[in-house]
């Protein structure tokens, strides 16, 4: 485990200095993941201009679903979204060869490598939208919060799986990129919450396309409209994604072939 | 022959795309199921969601049926507009591949709009198709179907040139990819795709009217389902062709400004 420690903190160091010297570039990404929040928001803001409640969903729920979908997808956003984005072309290109090396997990160097600090703001903010929204939400505060703390990581877990199925076909595709890209078009799915879709798209988003768990669970859960079940359902899916991804990385790490090297 | 009105390297180039697109046909069309159906789905889901239960009701003036035909009518236009192509120039850029595309006798900008142009029209081809089919089942006609084609493929021209504008920003920063983030999330709010811009309420609407996006795919919407009569669509395809202009101008410009700072240092 120490290994692993130490490489995280050496890849956390070498990105940090990377977003220093490219500063520019930083506050650019920055400023854009701050637009992207106030996009989702107004989205919101024109649909809600128009009526006062959606399938039992009001403004200020909507709202607060957002700050805990945001927060956690700022999570990924910061540790996974450049590796997983990078993946296919690292298979393709025989690039994976170099981490097969390594006395670490693979998986762990490939899916750890590129962090990005401009989504730190876009954490701060997601925990300021579920503080401002929270009350007239129904959501209660004060110890609740450390619940807080645990589905934005449940959500964190959430999008690195399924994004992580979204890419591993690429051992068996020409060019799996179309299929990473897939992922932001049924992502799409994540950012609403799952009261707006009919029963068995629900139904979807809690089993095979699990995208309800980054936001609308959470949401429900610290609102106090779900049972014991929502947590018992979370471990069940995720654990079988978990082992269903394992056995997939291991057969395509025995598919992969590179003569880059 | 002058280069500059020489249409046989622009076919070719046409001809290039069409068949790199062809190359690989089914992620081609699972890219292009991926970004046209998933969105659309979400929509009438969501439009689902406000109208259920209450027949006869309407959501910012329009009703269920409305909704539904302009969310299905824009599937036609949404995948007509933009593309990547500006990221593929910040790439070229900041990689300096754009070496290559200088040596060439032809002008980047239009070479790399000619070569994107070619999956373009495969779109549009498909797109059309299923609106002719469309014809057939609902109050879409010919005319209007290609009126509001026209339209779109302005629209493709404007974002096309919008992009290379904001893309010459590459030449300043280290890269320009959250520029072209920044424009790809407001413009995909602005276009029509996410929502009819007629929901937007009143005191906002002047934010949408003063830019060009809502000509890429709410504009040829409103002409396909009749909204916009004859003389509306003569009326914005002159306004889309003097954004066409301007952004023309504005381009040539900056291009010529900043590829000055342009250093591709390799082989």
């Amino acid at each position: 485990m120490r290994a692993y420690w130490d490489v995280f903190k050496t890849s956390l160091k070498n990105n940090l200095v990377r977003e220093f010297i490219y500063r520019t570039n930083t506050i650019a990404l920055t400023v854009a993941d701050l637009v992207w929040v106030a996009i989702e928001l107004a989205f919101f803001e024109v649909i809600y201009s128009n009526t006062q409640a959606i399938n039992g969903w009001n403004r200020e729920q909507v709202f607060f679903f957002l700050g805990i979908f945001i927060a956690s997808d700022s999570l990924f956003t910061t540790f996974f979204q450049r590796s997983f984005w990078t993946f296919p072309f690292m298979v393709n290109q025989g690039d994976l060869d170099v981490l097969l090396t390594k006395p670490v997990s693979p998986l762990f160097l490939a899916t750890f490598r590129d962090i990005n600090f401009s989504q730190v703001l876009n954490l701060i903010l997601g925990l300021f939208i579920v503080h401002h929204y929270g009350p007239s939400a129904g959501f209660t505060g004060g110890w609740a919060w450390l619940l807080v703390g645990f589905w934005v990581l449940i959500g964190l877990l959430t999008q690195y799986l399924i994004r992580f199925f979204f890419v591993i076909w690429v051992f068996w595709l020409e060019r799996g990129i179309t299929v990473s890209r897939l992922y932001y078009q049924f992502y799409a799915l994540a950012n609403k919450p799952q009261g707006l879709y009919p029963k068995f798209i629900q139904y979807l988003l809690k089993t095979a396309l699990p995208f309800a768990f980054m936001g609308s669970v959470p949401a429900e859960a610290l609102m106090g409209r779900s049972s014991a079940w929502s947590y018992g359902l979370v471990f069940i899916i995720l654990g079988i994604y978990g082992l269903l991804l394992r056995n997939l990385w291991r057969a395509g790490l025995r598919r992969y072939q590179s003569a880059s090297s | 022959m002058d280069r500059t009105l020489n249409l046989n390297w622009r076919i070719a180039t046409v001809k290039n795309g069409v068949k790199e697109a062809l190359a690989y046909r089914g992620e081609f069309l699972l890219d292009l199921f991926g970004s046209a159906i998933v969105p659309v789905g979400i929509q009438l889901m969501l439009w689902t969601a406000i109208l259920r239960g209450n027949p006869g009701s309407s959501f910012a003036g329009m009703s269920y049926a409305e909704l539904m035909a302009y969310t299905w009518t824009s599937l036609l236009f949404s995948q007509i507009r933009g593309g990547d192509l500006d990221f593929s120039l910040i790439e070229m850029i900041r990689t300096g591949t754009l070496n290559n595309y200088l040596l060439r006798p032809v002008g980047v900008l239009e070479f790399v709009y000619f070569k994107g142009l070619g999956e373009k029209l495969l779109t549009t081809a498909f797109c059309f198709s299923l609106g002719a089919i469309a014809t057939l089942f609902t109050s879409l006609t010919l005319p209007k179907l290609l009126m509001a084609m026209g339209l779109a493929l302005l629209g493709n021209v404007i974002a096309y040139l919008f992009g290379c504008i904001l893309a010459t920003v590459a030449f300043y920063w280290e890269n320009a990819f959250a520029a072209l983030m920044v424009k790809n999330m407001v413009v995909a709010l602005f276009c029509g795709e996410l929502i009819p811009l007629t929901i937007v309420p009143e005191k906002y609407s002047l934010i949408w009217k003063c830019t060009p996006f809502y000509l890429y795919v709410f504009g040829p919407t409103q002409v396909a389902l009749g909204k916009w009569d004859t003389s509306v669509w003569l009326r914005e395809m002159g306004i889309g062709l003097l954004w066409v202009a301007a952004f023309g101008i504005l381009l040539h410009l900056v291009w010529k400004k900043s590829i000055h700072r342009y250093q591709g240092i390799g082989g």
